[in-house]
């Protein structure tokens, strides 16, 4: 990528003679400001800005720039107050912002994709403590031998025991700033993760023992997090809602970011593997769900058709389609491969976002076609399970699939977990409380809100 | 800009040193209300805006808390470091926003929100208050053109405490020309005399401001000492003239009456024979003489057939050709019988049976569900529009979705079977009856709603009593305060072409009757003479007012609201159908009505006719078919000119233009013929002239001559309009 940059650079013949602190500054003011509307996808008024060809190339109202001559240049001049049109449309940018932008005009714009493409970090001004009023479950995570649950209410993350009929409170995690919206086990159980905004912890999995806090790069709240199925990586998932989310790899063995993808244009709400490990897929408030190789990251794909936030995704015990569900209360189907949309349904009488999903086969039945069981959590409190699922073409929301509700949770649920060894279903409410359900629907256990 | 922030911070900020707890309802809510959020074009429209929705008017808040605190994994808030919070960095355009800046930094909305969030997201306050009323003042007041004036609106609570919320409420003025009012309920006074009303409202009420702008030039006592005054009518509209500086145009011409009158009150053309008689008819008395006969006509009933049956005839595509045959049949023959109008509701609304073989089953089979039931009934005969409150709190009333499911109850326990509907063949019967059970739930709340009427106390229903026999005793009661109010006012409208509340069906707090005192007259006059429609019609035609002429003096020019002269009107369809006919002497044929039959007597309103429709019927496509367009139209104006079917009808054999050219009258007679069959009255000297100079031009027939007059007086604004 830099090796083309250059290239195109040397092609306009434009020599890149600002320093990089010229350059990082304009571009995170050009980010910030101008880039939701003269991106990549948006291009109002014929005018990108994403990349340093588009921005020379100009607009519809003629070139942005006139050579580095900052005063002339329209991509400087709409910006001052009485201009006429005025960007950014709605704001007056300081005059601080607007002479960074014309230095590095005047520099002749050096380009720096990395800033451009990184989110925006910023800096909590104050810290509180999180009102211990204020407890919804932030994230859950049953570990893989089933024995023990991380529930994150609030700052802290409370590690409870499953192992015996009755369950018990145990460990105590604390130290996070922001409540815990992430958490996630490595596949053997050695460590725990869990993050909040800005900083990612690691846990020992036995005896709760921190092993290290990872800020690297990290902007915002992280999301979700997940372990590869080989546990050689973490991959979290940072979120600056309705700006961006990048996911950062990370390596379980020093800890190190080993790569960092822009991932999506808003928030990641979740983040699930293939049974073979091999795919990853981030479902996006952007509404839409992207595919990854998690051999060499590469982008595998676009699932687009969901109308708002896709809060869930789960794929099928054999890796060929995969669930999506979200703020549009449907749940959708597609084929991995084609990735073309095969059914979609939704419970008709709720309204409500679908924020967690499990895809597993039927119980009863023997590996025989159509023994899917998707089992979905609701921002109503219900799990759902549907079955008998019908592919159908087009886009028409004909209802593809059978519906059974199981019994609520005390309160709207926030996340999910589920455990193919213990076969339960672990709910987590916006009131604090966490709901167990068996593999059947039954309500075995509940636990309070703290 | 800074008067009622002192009260405000009070209030809102007495807990920032973290003793009360905000209410998310009461402290939250309304910000978000006041700074646009919750607004129809933003986060309130169907679907929400960018995937963040809120409720519309705040009529569901704790879905808006869970959107706010909960919504997509609690993205919009950030309770550690509450600055960081979406809800603030988007609302004050600290961060891209495409609302634009909506809380100013550092404003007390964006301290209480912060505090809000910071205090951990509470749903209540540490005692939670429910809003119960709002009070605007002053209510009312006169004032000078152009003046101004600040509203206060204090909210008042459960708990007795109040709140100034003049800084949070929204306002409006339902006439821009009288009044208008800024964001802090400023009201400057425009240019002209009247009264304006402004709405306020906070949260889930409504109140309002009335500012009455007296005319600038009174008239002297003196100028309404010689005004004629027949009944209580007079009084009470001359009372407000003198207020607004009004002065009553003259009367009309005895030709002008008798048109106007019979037109408006049997929906026809006085013949020539009768408008001759009256003219010549010297006695003092005449015009009550005429009043009465008119009354007594026998085609009255099927005039006011057509008007009443817009109101509650349904679509023969809809429920059937049958039981609209029925429902039309049985409204004509209570009209014919002169029943009270209070007897023809209660039997219309308790109805029970077979579609087939009862008319007023009808309404059932077309308003199926309570819902529809008891927002038609509100409508047409309350005068009361509640649709909105369907889905939200009504913007600028009182009315909730309280109200409307509690009013729709009273239907909510009807049974049917047989045929449902099956348009465009809804050809089987379907039977309608009441039966203990069944109940109508709040669709928010899912709460089972027991049946309350408007501005009513919830009543206790025996299970072995017919719901809707408790609405209509409720309905019935003397002083209802919707249920006369609402036909002396539809009729009042049709006799003068405006209502005293206008629209007719609109009775609300922000749209004023022109004349309180007037209206109230009239609907205590039309219950105490019981519930006699011709009785309110002999009263209204019998007052010097309705016999007014359509000149305007100088002092009315401009005013169409207080009856100081009659206002002209395009006659409606089928009366403007049966006056060519009648005028052409050629009678129209309707299907399935026997020879000679009029517009006015079809039954139904899809009825085949180019002229029905050209001239305006119900529109069943529209949201309510009880209104018509009352407008001329150049298609009306070129149908009238050019159709080929009027032609025919000045041509006719055995038509009026055929027996005039066939008589031996001579040209001056026959003009005279012809201008009494449309005007009622004898031609000018000047058109005398004109007109029967058409019979002396070159190669022009007598019958030529007769239809070319005939066709220019059809084409005047003389004929198609009333006047």
């Amino acid at each position: 990528m830099k090796i083309v940059c250059a290239l195109l650079l040397f092609a306009v013949g434009i020599p890149e003679i600002g320093t990089a602190g010229v350059s990082e500054s304009a571009l995170t003011v050009l980010r910030d400001n101008c880039l939701r509307c003269h991106g990549e996808d948006k291009r109002k008024g014929g005018l990108a800005l994403h990349t340093r060809e588009a921005m020379l190339l100009g607009g519809d109202s003629g070139p942005a720039l006139e050579g580095t001559d900052s005063a002339q240049s329209l991509l400087i001049r709409v910006l001052s107050a009485g201009a006429d049109p005025h960007m950014p449309p709605k704001k007056q940018l300081g005059d601080d912002e607007i002479e960074i932008l014309a230095a590095w005009v005047r520099a002749g714009t050096p380009w720096n994709d990395e800033t451009l493409r990184s989110l925006p970090a910023r800096a909590v001004g104050q810290w509180k403590s999180v009102p211990t009023r204020f407890h919804p479950v932030g994230a859950l995570a049953i570990s893989p031998d089933a024995k023990r649950l991380a529930v994150a209410r609030g700052p802290g993350v409370e590690l409870f025991d499953l192992s015996e009929k009755e369950v018990k409170a145990g460990v105590m995690l604390s130290g996070h700033r922001d409540s815990v919206r992430a958490l996630a086990w490595s596949p053997d159980g050695a460590y725990l993760a869990s993050a909040g905004y800005g900083l990612i912890r690691v846990w020992r999995g036995t005896d709760g023992a921190e092993v290290k806090q990872i800020r690297d790069g990290i902007a915002g709240r992280v999301t979700k997090l997940v372990f590869t199925r080989d546990g050689k990586n973490l991959v979290a998932a940072d979120s600056v809602a309705s700006v961006g989310s990048q996911l950062h790899v990370i390596a379980s063995g020093d800890w190190s970011v080993i790569q960092r993808i822009p991932a999506h244009k808003d928030a990641v709400y979740d983040l699930t593997l293939s049974a073979d490990g091999k795919l990853l897929a981030s479902a996006s408030a952007d509404r839409l769900v992207k595919l990854w190789s998690t051999a060499d990251w590469s982008a595998r794909g676009v699932l687009e058709g969901h109308t708002d936030y896709v809060m869930s995704a789960a794929f099928d015990p054999a890796g060929e389609r995969i669930a999506t569900g979200g703020a549009d209360a449907s749940i959708k189907v597609w084929n991995v491969a084609t990735r073309k949309q095969v059914c979609t349904f939704s419970d008709r009488k709720s309204e409500l976002a679908v924020v967690g999903l499990h895809w597993r086969r039927d119980p009863g039945a023997k590996n025989k076609p159509g023994d899917d069981w998707i089992i979905s959590a609701g921002e109503d409190g219900t799990p759902r399970l549907f079955t008998d699922l019908v592919a159908h073409e087009g886009g028409e929301r004909s209802n593809g699939a059978k519906m059974k509700a199981w019994p609520k949770a005390e309160a709207g649920l926030a996340v999910m977990d589920w455990s193919e060894a213990a076969d339960r279903l672990i709910g987590g409410d916006v009131s604090g409380g966490v709901t167990i359900w068996d593999g059947r629907g039954k309500v075995v256990n509940r636990i309070g809100a703290p | 800009m800074r008067r009622n922030l002192s009260i405000y911070l009070l209030f809102a900020l007495s807990v920032a040193g973290g003793a009360a707890d905000l209410s998310f309802r009461n402290d939250v809510l309304p910000i978000l209300a006041r700074a646009g959020c919750a607004a129809g074009s933003c986060h309130a429209k169907a679907g929400g805006q960018n995937g963040f929705q809120l409720s519309i008017f705040a009529y569901d808040p704790a879905s808006d808390y869970r959107e706010i605190v909960h919504g997509a994994r609690g993205r919009r808030v950030f309770p550690a470091a509450p600055d960081e919070s979406l809800l603030l960095l988007k609302a004050t355009q600290s961060m891209d926003h495409e609302g634009g800046r909506r809380i100013e930094p550092g404003s007390d909305f964006h301290r209480v929100l912060r505090e809000w969030i910071a205090q951990g997201l509470p749903w209540a306050a540490t005692n939670e208050v429910s809003l119960t009323r709002i009070e605007v003042s002053p209510g009312t007041g006169r004032y000078g053109r152009g003046a101004e004036l600040e509203l206060k609106v204090t909210a008042h609570y459960s708990d007795d405490s109040t709140r100034d919320v003049t800084r949070l409420a929204e306002y409006r003025s339902n006439d821009e020309a009288m009044a208008i009012v800024d964001h802090d309920g400023r009201v400057t006074l425009g240019g002209q005399s009247g009264e304006g009303v402004i709405i306020v409202r906070y949260m889930d009420q409504v109140g309002n401001a009335r500012v009455t702008v007296p005319g600038e030039r009174r008239l002297p006592d003196s100028a309404y000492a010689g005004l004629p005054i027949r009944n209580e009518i007079d009084k009470l509209v001359y009372a407000r003239h003198r207020e607004l500086g009004l002065l009553a145009s003259g009367e009309c011409s005895d030709s002008e009456f008798l048109r106007r009158a019979s037109l408006d009150a049997v929906g026809k053309l006085p013949t020539p024979e009768v408008a001759r008689d009256y003219l010549l008819d010297f006695s003092a008395d005449k015009r009550a003489k005429l009043i009465d006969e008119l009354l007594a006509d026998p085609d009255w009933a099927d005039h006011w057939a057509v008007k009443f049956g817009d109101l509650i005839r349904p679509n023969t595509q809809r429920v059937g050709v049958k039981p609209v045959y029925l429902l039309d049949g049985w409204l004509r023959r209570r009209l014919r019988e002169n029943v009270p109008y209070d007897a023809l509701v209660k039997e219309l609304l308790t109805a029970s049976g077979s579609t087939h073989q009862y008319g007023p089953v009808a309404f059932f089979r077309d308003k199926r569900e309570p819902a529809t039931a008891g927002a038609f009934v509100s409508r047409i005969f309350l005068g009361v529009r509640l649709d909105c409150a369907q889905c939200h709190h009504h913007p600028s009333e009182k009315w909730g979705q309280d109200d409307y499911y509690r009013f729709a109850a009273f239907f909510g326990s009807m049974k049917r079977k047989g045929q449902g509907i099956s348009a465009p063949i809804s050809g089987e019967p379907e039977y309608w009856w009441w039966e203990p059970g069944g109940t109508v739930r709040h669709p928010v709340t899912d709460e089972v709603m027991p049946p309350r009427p408007l501005d009513g106390v919830a009543v206790e229903i025996p299970t072995e009593k017919d719901p809707r026999s408790v609405l209509i005793d409720w309905m019935l009661t003397p002083d209802n305060p919707f249920f006369a109010k609402a036909i002396v006012n539809r009729v009042w409208g049709e006799f003068f072409g405006v209502g005293i509340v206008e629209p007719v069906d609109d009775f609300r707090e922000s749209n004023p009757p022109s004349n309180d005192t007037l209206l109230d007259w009239l609907a205590r006059d039309f219950v105490e003479n019981g519930y006699d429609l011709k009785h309110l019609m002999r009263r209204i035609l019998r007052s010097n007012v309705y016999g007014l002429s359509s000149m305007p003096n100088e002092t009315n020019a401009a005013d169409r609201r207080n009856n100081a002269r009659s206002l002209r009107r395009r006659l409606p369809a089928e009366v403007m159908a049966d006056a060519v006919a009648s005028f052409t002497g050629t009678p129209e044929k309707w299907d399935g009505l026997p020879p000679g039959a009029r517009a006015v007597q079809t039954w139904n309103t899809r009825m085949s006719s180019t002229f029905l429709d050209t001239f305006g019927r119900p529109d069943f496509s529209a949201e309510c078919p009880c209104e018509r367009d009352p407008a001329p139209t150049i298609v009306q104006s070129l149908h009238l000119m050019n159709s080929d079917e009027l032609q025919s009808r000045l041509s006719a054999a055995d038509g009026r233009a055929a027996a005039l050219a066939a008589g031996d009258a001579g040209p001056e007679e026959i003009v005279r013929q012809i201008y009494l069959a449309a005007y009622a009255r004898p031609p000018t000297v000047d058109e005398l002239r004109v007109a029967s100079g058409a019979f002396s031009g070159d190669g022009v027939s007598r019958q030529g001559a007769i239809e070319d007059i005939m066709w220019a007086l059809i084409n005047s604004a003389e004929f198609v309009f009333n006047h």
